[in-house]
């Protein structure tokens, strides 16, 4: 388990992240958003021990993580502006990794790159973008650690390559318990991958909860209610998080099990009540409106 | 076999939960039949392979497959399986009756709509409620 | 895989990413210096000079190994830890599951392998050469392990502080002003104070070595001069400092590196703490500079020092800009710190405004009583002579079994006056000519020699050496005598040193004649008659104008001369050295053996002897030589003579008949601008003159130039040639005699 309390972190005066605790469970998928210079960056490099935080701690499965050798050997850092040795070809990538990372499976790094169609000593520096992208996310795949942190790792992959890329993905998962961590400032590519989300703002993270449980946990309700009186009883019962009407119509965001929401309203029994399933970029505009904020201008 | 709409506003694991149910019931999947594994399905999808672990587990259940440690998850007894889904259908049903009575339709009228969808005919049907609905507003 | 494994194998990747030094070291290193052997051996015209060549070649005084050392330890540095300018780099090296000092170490291992092994192939490669030629040589071997011992840890000296200055910086510019800082600000600081002090200090002492004493004083702050000087001299001590200074220098290098933070990549300096510390050290300097550069431009004797401030506000602003904007990338940062910039402006400031109006004391200073061990006092114009001829350079010699340093630059002084290093004419050394050294000796020894230690006799003289000397620049005292120059050396007992040249009015016969006639100053005045022993000397040669008697006495009657010149010199008088002209020159040969013994390459040919003025109250001394042959009378002997002429161009130049002092009608027929001299008028003339030799004793008070020189050129007897005496005549004189 990656754990964060309280960190922060000030790059000459400016806070670049603000008291951040966060809990990384191993055997999940866990999506960062944020829009640019939310912190999403500088939180992934604290964790990779390149970075010293100002204040807080961080620790891997229980070990501080900076300039200790034994809880970095478990993660690897795939940074959006990967450094390719001079000259550097993926084989000599792969001899680079095979001394650092005991468990750099070599095998599987050749078949893969065979598999992704890209050539094997031909100098990296001569790649396109999207292919450098592939061979740090094959050698990040491929280093055998058990935390793997990608930054806007999806950015610049065609949509074919990044299926591919979550396939890979989707089999180390299973196979071995890959956690990665992955930061991105588009909620809809973490989408249908992450278990759990962190949104990050201005530094500090808004809010981190897993997506199934935001999911189950809070309803769109569309209803027509017989009267204010019914309208106020049923809100007394519910948890509603947002409201908006339109004449008589009601559309109202709720918390709570779609069963229980089913519920209530059966027993006020209003004219009209319907439930629908909120997207994940509404359940997040809801969830950061009750944090006072704007989720379209964090995000979108 | 799955195939996921990325613009269905619904969570993937539903849509898998979804897809699996209605092969089952179509009788694509019969019964005892292995459904795939969890790494080949997230694999194929390029999804969380922890997602369609909680598929599986909503299947499970709803009684839809069982699991077989260490072999994987097998279609269940579809008797279940029905039951279940008639429950589902009843109540879809009693709101849509609801619904009915709310637009004023008789219960003759609805009937006769149920006929029409269960024979496929819905474009006459729909043709005939909308004439049928005006006739109505006239009679008032 | 154990972790020594995965160092190596780091390291072997390390190395392949830094392929290009090494080729690089070897398109430097290894094909050069045999391409060079070889040729010198294919070319060589004998053995010896081949061997020579050879040591030249491979020896630690190789300019182009020191070249390719400092670049090379420059660009291994940069290679090796220049990732630290990138943040891609960085993330990439220190994402790695790998500790600080692992990387260092690797990469440091790997910058000293790219330097030694080419560097160990070309001494191989050049031994083969010269082994298959047959001129191999054990000097040959030394001169090379010599040259790699002093480049090798040079280039560890260098290496170590290039790296430190990459890891103090985030960017290769300011990697070079780093650098650039790092090497220099001791120089610069050194030189710069040096500067100051001849400019604002009446009481400044200029010594030419002045720099290089202080740089080796502040040697540990300045890593560059340890390389400096074991590639001129390698001291076995001084390569053992050198060693410590660059672990010094390691721990620190490591110690920045460890707790370098990543995001320094890209900044102008990695430290925060370090920005001031290279900020306000530069802005000082500048300002310093600055105030000095203005006070020079406007004039210096005027007492408005607005110049020299506004110069020091410039120097400051103008160095605050450039660094703050280089700090920002940013022009418009420029005056960041406003504070900081007014503190530093205001220190400068007073400091120059200290410095012009030494408001630190320096010209007043002197030391407590208590605290100086020794006091050198060396009096322009009370010459001394010793003559010790030689060539080549001197390393170190012995005189009477005493040891002295190393000669002044190993350089030759010709002719100089003792008294003041700026009147010494500096020579070229060169291997064929043959340069008699005049008097250097005495003047190193009256520097570095004289050790007066009764401070009760010498400080009513330097007192009033100090009040002169404040007079003379201050005061408004009308002094129309010479002023004589007193070159004064304090050893504190701390081992500190103090160089101070004052000014008096005239000898201060007063307070001075204590000090000479102690016999402490008479020991180091007369250094040889109290030294030489009587078993040492060769010969004696007495003379006074044309007399000369030359003789070899037993070593009874040396050890009697010497003890009554002792005697009798510890008695002179201050009145009579300088009111009287010595009466004789006493010289005395020494036997080269005992006198001297030269260790240092290239001395082939030395003697040596010292020349003793002789005054009339040595009875004793004249008496015995009296009685050996000579006697110190003015006599009149010109047998065989024939003609006495008298050097027209000399009278020449030193005719005052412009000012109508003492007009002489030289006649118009002289023969080759040569009066001859009737020979009625020869006894009267020589009644006038004075023995030239003799006037290198005269008071330093009274100018020689004002008179007038005669030479007396006398044919010798049976030959086309002229012995020429020469004599002065005083200005006074009336020479119309000569004219009749």
């Amino acid at each position: 388990m990656i754990k964060a309390e309280n960190i922060t972190k000030r790059f000459d005066g400016l806070l670049a992240v603000d008291r951040i605790s966060v809990e990384i469970k191993e055997g999940i998928v866990f999506g960062m958003v944020g829009t640019n210079g939310a912190g999403k960056s500088t939180m992934l490099r604290i964790i990779a021990g390149i970075l010293k935080p100002d204040e807080g701690i961080l620790t891997i499965d229980g070990s501080l993580v900076y300039e200790n050798p034994e809880a970095k050997r478990d993660v690897f850092y795939i940074s959006d502006d990967a450094y390719y040795l001079n000259n550097g070809t993926p084989v000599d990538m792969a001899d680079y990794y095979g001394a650092v990372y005991e468990h750099f499976n070599r095998k599987r790094y050749l078949e893969l790159l065979d598999q992704l169609g890209l050539p094997l000593s031909r100098k990296i520096s001569t790649f396109s973008k999207g292919m450098k992208k592939q061979v740090s996310i094959l050698l990040g795949v491929c280093a055998g650690t058990k935390y793997l942190l990608c930054d806007e790792t999806f950015d610049g992959l065609d949509p074919v390559m990044r299926q591919a890329v979550k396939s890979i993905f989707a089999k180390e998962i299973t196979d071995r318990g890959l956690t990665p961590i992955l930061a991105s400032h588009n909620l809809r590519e973490l989408e249908d991958i992450c278990d759990h989300v962190g949104l990050l703002h201005k530094g500090g993270v808004l809010l981190s909860k897993d997506l199934e449980e935001m999911r189950t946990g809070i309803h769109k309700l569309q209803c027509v209610f017989e009267d204010e009186e019914q309208a106020a009883k049923a809100m007394l019962d519910l948890d509603v998080v947002g409201k908006d009407k339109r004449g008589r119509l009601q559309t109202l965001t709720v918390r709570g099990t779609r069963e229980e929401i089913e519920e209530k309203m059966a027993a006020v029994n209003p004219i009209f009540f319907e439930m629908l399933p909120l997207t994940l970029e509404e359940i997040f505009i809801s969830e950061t409106e009750v944090a006072g904020y704007d989720f379209k201008k964090l995000i979108l | 076999m799955i195939v996921i709409d990325y613009t269905d506003r619904r969570p993937i694991y539903e849509q898998v939960v979804e897809r699996f149910q209605s092969l089952v019931l179509c009788g694509i999947l019969e019964k005892d039949a292995p459904l795939p594994s969890v790494r080949n399905l997230a694999m194929e999808l390029s999804i969380n392979p922890n997602t369609i672990q909680r598929a599986y587990t909503e299947l499970e259940r709803r009684g839809v497959i069982y699991t077989v440690k260490g072999k994987g998850n097998f279609v269940a007894d579809l008797r279940a399986l029905l039951t279940l889904r008639e429950k589902e259908i009843r109540e879809e049903m009693w709101l849509l009756v609801r619904k009915a009575k709310e637009a004023g339709l008789s219960k003759e009228r609805v009937s006769r709509l149920l006929d029409a969808a269960w024979q496929g005919e819905t474009a006459d049907a729909g043709e005939a409620v909308q004439e049928s609905y005006v006739g109505g507003e006239a009679h008032d | 895989m154990t972790s020594r494994n995965s160092f190596f194998k780091l390291m072997r990747e390390d190395l392949r990413q830094r392929l290009w030094t090494i080729v690089l070291a070897f398109i430097v290193f290894v094909l050069p210096i045999p391409i060079a052997i070889a040729m010198g051996i294919t070319t060589a015209f004998n053995e010896s000079s081949l061997v020579r060549y050879l040591v030249h070649v491979l020896q630690a005084n190789n300019v182009w190994l020191a070249l390719v050392t400092v670049v090379g330890a420059a660009i291994c540095a940069v290679s090796g830890f220049g990732y630290l300018f990138s943040k891609k780099k960085v993330d990439f090296f220190h994402s790695l599951p790998v500790k600080r000092e692992r990387l260092f170490m690797i990469r440091y291992i790997n910058g000293v392998l790219v330097y030694l092994v080419p560097y160990l192939t070309m001494l191989l490669v050049s031994f083969l050469i010269i082994g298959a030629s047959g001129s191999f040589d054990s000097e040959i071997l030394v001169a090379a392990m010599e040259g790699l011992l002093v480049h090798f840890l040079g280039y560890l000296t260098m290496y170590t502080t290039f790296i430190l200055s990459v890891v103090f910086v985030g960017n290769i510019v300011v990697f070079f002003c780093v650098s650039g800082w790092n090497f220099g600000i001791t120089a610069v600081t050194v030189l710069l104070y040096s500067l100051f002090e001849g400019i604002f200090f009446n009481t400044y002492r200029y010594r030419g070595d002045i720099f290089l004493e202080r740089m080796n004083s502040l040697r540990f702050l300045s890593p560059g001069y340890f390389y400096l000087r074991a590639v001129e001299e390698a001291e076995i001590s001084m390569l053992l400092q050198q060693l410590l200074c660059t672990a010094v220098l390691f721990g620190l290098a490591l110690f920045a590196y460890r707790v370098r933070s990543s995001e320094g990549a890209g900044k102008a300096i990695a430290f925060p703490v370090l920005k001031p510390v290279f900020r306000v050290s530069i802005e000082l300097l500048a300002g310093a500079f600055g105030g000095v550069l203005f006070y020079m431009a406007t004039d210096s004797r005027n007492d408005m020092p607005g110049w020299m401030v506004f110069g020091a506000v410039l120097g400051v602003v103008l160095s605050h800009i450039f660094i703050e904007s280089v700090y920002h990338y940013d022009i418009r940062k420029c005056f960041s710190d406003k504070i900081s910039l007014a503190v530093c402006a205001v220190i400068s400031v007073a400091f120059v405004l200290a410095m012009r109006y030494d408001m630190f004391g320096y010209d007043t200073y002197i030391p407590d009583k208590g605290k100086v061990a020794s006091v050198s006092v060396e009096v322009n114009g009370l010459k001394g002579y010793s003559y010790y001829s030689g060539y080549s350079t001197w390393d170190s010699f012995v005189i009477y079994g005493r040891e002295f340093e190393e000669m002044t630059n190993s350089s030759f002084y010709l002719n100089g006056s003792v008294t003041d290093g700026r009147e010494l004419e500096e020579m070229p050394p060169t291997n064929s000519s043959f340069y008699p050294l005049d008097s250097f000796v005495a003047y190193d020894r009256e520097f570095k020699e004289m050790a007066l230690t009764n401070m009760d006799i010498v400080y009513p003289y330097l007192e009033t050496l100090i009040k002169d000397t404040q007079n003379f620049y201050h005061g408004s005292r009308s002094y129309n005598g010479p002023m004589i120059n007193v070159n004064v050396t304090y050893r504190l007992k701390n081992g500190r040193t103090i160089y101070r040249n004052y000014r008096s009015f005239g000898m201060r016969e007063e307070v001075f004649a204590q000090v000479f006639e102690s016999l402490e100053y008479k020991t180091f005045k007369y250094f040889d008659v109290y030294n030489i022993p009587a078993g040492s000397i060769q010969t004696v040669q007495a003379r006074c104008a044309m007399n000369e008697c030359t003789m070899t006495l037993s070593l009874a009657e040396n050890a009697e001369l010497m003890k009554n010149l002792q005697r009798e010199i510890s008695a002179l008088t201050l009145k009579e050295r300088l009111e009287k002209l010595p009466v004789a020159l006493l010289t005395v040969a020494v036997r080269e053996t005992e006198y001297v013994k030269v260790s240092g390459e290239g001395v082939q040919y030395y003697s040596g002897y010292c020349e003793i003025p002789l005054y009339a109250s040595y009875t004793e001394t004249l008496r015995f030589l009296e009685a050996r042959g000579f006697s110190a009378e003015k006599k009149y002997e010109w047998t065989g003579m024939e003609n006495m002429y008298m050097d027209s161009q000399v009278m020449f130049f030193n005719d005052k008949s412009s000012d109508g002092i003492n007009s002489v009608a030289w006649p118009a027929d002289t023969k080759d601008g040569l009066l001859e001299v009737k020979r009625e008028d020869w006894q009267a003339l020589y009644e006038l003159c004075d023995w030239r030799e003799l006037l290198n004793y005269t008071n330093p008070t009274e100018s020689i130039y004002d008179d007038y020189w005669v030479y007396l050129d006398i044919p010798a007897a049976g030959y086309n040639t002229y012995d020429r005496y020469e004599f002065k005549v005083d200005k006074d004189a009336d020479l119309s005699f000569l004219f009749d």
